[in-house]
């Protein structure tokens, strides 16, 4: 389907807490270990246009150690194991560990989270760790337990050349990143989710020109959608924390939405590259972080994966 | 007279410039491209369009918006624009 599917927002859905991690190891784009070779035209372009600098790698580590050190910096995590109901990692690559090894039961088990399921959400590429929020809210929202708590879990190790660089687009980073999601709370309240599906490019691994020709038209249409479901428009919106793809693209789309570019939060591409599900979400750390959210501005993240899906969500902070 | 002709050289040479550009990220041979049919028909992605834009402001010491490639389409659009751009006006 082509047109975006707005659903509503579960009530009082939230995100308490979220927590970025990125490695230690800073690698420049030009020097990423091999055997990533990035044609030098590329490379140009990537570093002159796209803004893209540098990417947080963790070599040595399991998917599981990466996921943890991101859950480690939630401050409400510890002595709230009991209200974790649920641990559901989002993936843009639906396979990222051998098959005895399951990551995300592996953070559970090693956090102690007894009252919780684990799972994994994927099958919409980078823009599964919004479906996995969207999600989280409906579970909690139906079991009808004020306190119970969600956590959700987005980044991935880059092992393979496949999964390091998107020909043309990006180079991919492996910070992760960690959220609570509750009900009730009122700090970050969802208040839309929009989501889009193309399957004319379902086999696409790498971005085709068709769909770099349709690519920011869906993508308007998933954040019109999920700002009109909430009865706001995109003028409402103060920030947009997007994937971290490319500088270029983004500032594409805001001149044909129309769209402030200075509201769109960049700041993180030359830091991180694109970061598999977890972009919106290290984007949301750091604009607190920086002050950028005051109570009560709304802001819509969004994100696109190969597949192809789309998908927003309209938060008020 | 001696103008026209320093012209069409200067534009001669600008248009075996941008050909030879374009066809080295195609990777097919220079003589392939011809001056009057769009890049995008050659398929020439996006990223090497932006590159194109870099090797202009490279070659040329111009600044150049990133839509380079999209609104001068072809050897012969973008190669009247550079000698237009990069040709002092007549005082």
């Amino acid at each position: 389907m082509t047109s975006a599917t707005a659903l509503p927002a579960a009530a009082s859905v939230s995100v308490v807490e979220v927590s970025p991690y990125p490695p230690p190891y800073v690698a420049p784009i030009g020097e990423l270990p091999e055997p990533v070779d990035i044609p030098a035209a590329q490379l140009r372009v990537f570093e002159r246009f796209y803004g893209l600098r540098s990417v947080r790698l963790a070599p040595g580590t399991t998917p599981a150690d990466t996921l943890l050190a991101a859950a480690a910096g939630l401050r409400g995590l510890p002595g709230n194991a009991h209200r974790v109901r649920y641990v559901i990692a989002a993936r843009t690559w639906p396979i990222g560990a051998p098959e005895e090894v399951c990551p995300v039961d592996e953070v559970r088990r090693r956090l102690r989270l007894t009252a919780a399921s684990a799972f994994t959400v994927t099958q919409q590429g980078c823009a599964s760790g919004l479906l996995a929020v969207e999600l989280a809210g409906r579970l909690l929202v139906a079991d009808g337990d004020p306190d119970a708590l969600a956590l959700v879990l987005t980044g991935e190790r880059a092992f393979s050349p496949v999964m390091r660089f998107i020909p043309g687009t990006t180079v991919m980073g492996e910070s992760t990143a960690a959220a609570l999601i509750g009900v009730g709370g009122q700090r970050n309240r969802m208040l839309g989710y929009a989501t889009l599906t193309d399957a004319r490019f379902a086999d696409d691994i790498a971005p085709s020109a068709d769909y770099q020709h349709e690519y920011p038209r869906l993508l308007a249409e998933v954040l019109r959608a999920a700002t009109h479901r909430a009865g706001l428009t995109l003028a409402d919106v103060r920030l947009l924390l997007p994937h971290n793809v490319n500088r270029h693209s983004w500032l594409q789309l805001a001149h044909r939405l129309g769209f402030p570019a200075e509201r769109i939060f960049l700041d993180n591409v030359p830091v991180t590259g694109h970061c598999f599900c977890a972009d919106p979400f290290i984007n949301l750390a750091t604009a607190v972080r920086l002050g950028r959210l005051a109570p009560g501005d709304r802001y819509l993240m969004a994100t696109a994966g190969m597949g192809a899906a789309f998908a927003a969500m309209l938060f008020e902070h | 007279m001696i103008h026209e002709t320093q012209s069409d050289e200067r534009r001669n040479e600008i248009s075996a410039w941008v050909t030879d550009k374009v066809a080295g990220y195609l990777d097919r041979p220079p003589g392939d491209i011809a001056p009057d049919v769009p890049f995008a028909a050659y398929g020439l992605q996006s990223v090497y369009a932006l590159a194109l834009c870099g090797d202009v402001e490279d070659e040329f010491g111009i600044a150049v918006e990133p839509s380079l490639a999209w609104d001068h389409p072809t050897v012969a659009a973008l190669a009247a624009f550079l000698v237009e751009t990069t040709t002092d006006s007549p005082r």
